[in-house]
């Protein structure tokens, strides 16, 4: 069993699986209607309302990806553990450091499933909302400005006031969120007519930093290794497995 | 009739060797005459990121073209591809309406220069693919691992501020869009070329054969996608 988790033959054929669900997944998509609301959800609590004619490849997915990750941590040790005396001693972390980012990102995907929210509001100028954490937002000012009838910039000012009393203001443009205990304020559309007024999401994703994470290391890692590739003419792949 | 120019100058290369640095030239400067009447990267819609990966695929097959035997087939075909993408992007109407707010970051503008240069690298895979599988030859062979790595690299750093955009944007590094999976599909053929070029049962044909395959998932999740699903990215 041990034996065949780290092997990359498994990499290969788990690769080839979660290929499949994701075609079949990027298909079915468009044609549910019970997908539009995904973006919105987190994944997780999605997955248990969503009918399994619907979900199932999703939940074939994550059992996908938990094999994938056993595999790269597997077959990380192993490869560390075999190559441990040899002097090249940046081909052989390198693709451990991939490795590594890879599972940064899947854990981010993890908590990301599990724990994120996605909601939007309509805030009017002079009006506000109560976040989760008991701070208080409200709108102070909306700008825009229509080129050609399109619009081309979007500001709007929101004053936060915590439970203590304090305020804290702070301007969001796209792009350009403002964050309280972590949850994001995302400006999506503003309006003068008849009265102004922004479209907000209020958004909070556990997984970011660690996704940001996992990629800074994957790219550390891949960057290296095409470094030393790009150097070496005659290495085979197999020195860096 | 300009826009036409780079493409009758890559396929007249076809020809004449010499062309084909004209015909990038001439893209080149058509590039930026539409970025400096934008006052911004021409990059958005088909007819400018079209025209972009016809520049980049033309330009990243330079440093190939002086390492190998078969170079003039490479040329002749890496020609040929930046021609279809130049005739494509020419018939395509350009874009030249105001930038929406969110797409008014240079996170924007990095992911997608970043993924129109690893498409590119990506093709020029394809192409020595192709040239090995005519003349079978182990370093055509390590050529297209090194373009398919090195496009892996940029892809992957593509996917990074693609991530760090989607974050300033929409509040989270992931979309549940189809343009999102057909990406990391993408990704995922690519790094199984990766794993798969491990397995001695793959060298050769199996795998630089792989590495053609793969170009059309970047084919579909550029040009399918975008044209046939509603996404982010849609054109």
């Amino acid at each position: 069993m041990y034996s065949i988790l780290k092997s990359i033959r498994t990499t290969n054929f788990l690769l080839a699986a979660l290929m499949g669900l994701l075609v079949y997944g990027a298909v079915a998509m468009p044609l549910n209607p019970s997908f539009r609301s995904l973006s919105s959800t987190a994944l997780f609590d999605w997955m248990k309302t969503a009918p399994l004619t619907a979900s199932w490849w999703l939940y074939g997915c994550v059992a996908v990806l938990f094999l994938l990750a056993v595999n790269t941590v597997l077959c990380s040790i192993e490869s560390v553990l075999r190559k441990r005396k040899g002097r090249q001693w940046l081909l052989t972390t390198s693709p451990q450091v991939i490795h590594a980012g890879f599972c940064f990102i899947l854990v981010a995907h993890l908590l990301s499933s599990y724990g994120s929210f996605h909601k939007h509001a309509v805030l009017y100028e002079g009006y506000g909302a109560r976040m989760e954490s008991g701070v208080r937002v409200h709108l102070k000012e909306v700008k825009s400005r229509v080129e050609s009838g399109h619009v081309t910039d979007m500001k709007a000012t929101v004053v936060y006031t915590y439970p203590d009393g304090s305020t804290k203001e702070a301007t969001v443009s796209p792009n350009n969120p403002a964050f309280v205990d972590g949850t994001g304020l995302y400006l999506k559309r503003v309006t003068t007519d008849p009265v102004p007024a922004a479209l907000v999401l209020f958004s909070y994703d556990p997984g970011a930093l660690p996704a940001l994470i996992g990629g800074v290391l994957f790219i550390t890692g891949i960057l290296t290794l095409v470094v030393l590739k790009l150097q070496d003419k005659d290495r085979s792949p197999a020195d860096t497995a | 009739m300009i826009v036409f120019l780079p493409a009758m100058l890559y396929l007249s290369s076809l020809l004449w060797r010499p062309l084909f640095h004209a015909a990038i030239i001439a893209q080149a400067a058509y590039v930026l005459s539409r970025g400096i009447a934008l006052g911004r990267l021409p990059l958005v819609g088909l007819h400018d990121t079209l025209t972009f990966l016809s520049l980049a695929t033309a330009v990243f097959s330079l440093p190939f073209e002086r390492s190998f035997k078969a170079r003039r087939r490479f040329l002749k075909s890496a020609a040929l591809l930046a021609a279809v993408f130049a005739i494509l992007g020419a018939l395509a109407s350009p874009s030249s309406s105001p930038l929406p707010p969110v797409l008014k970051t240079y996170w924007f503008e990095v992911h997608v220069v970043l993924s129109f240069f690893s498409y590119a690298l990506f093709g020029i895979g394809a192409i020595l693919g192709a040239v090995y599988l005519l003349s079978p030859d182990p370093d055509t062979e390590a050529l297209q691992y090194k373009a398919i790595l090195t496009g892996y690299l940029i892809f992957s750093l593509s996917m990074v501020f693609g991530g760090i955009w989607a974050f300033l944007a929409w509040g989270t590094y992931w979309l549940w869009t189809p343009k999102e999976l057909w990406t990391t599909l993408l990704w995922l053929t690519y790094t199984l070329y990766l794993h798969l070029r491990f397995r001695p049962w793959w060298t050769g044909g199996r795998i630089v054969t792989t590495g053609i395959a793969g170009y059309f998932v970047v084919l579909f999740t550029y040009l399918g996608v975008g044209l046939l699903m509603k996404s982010s990215h849609s054109f």
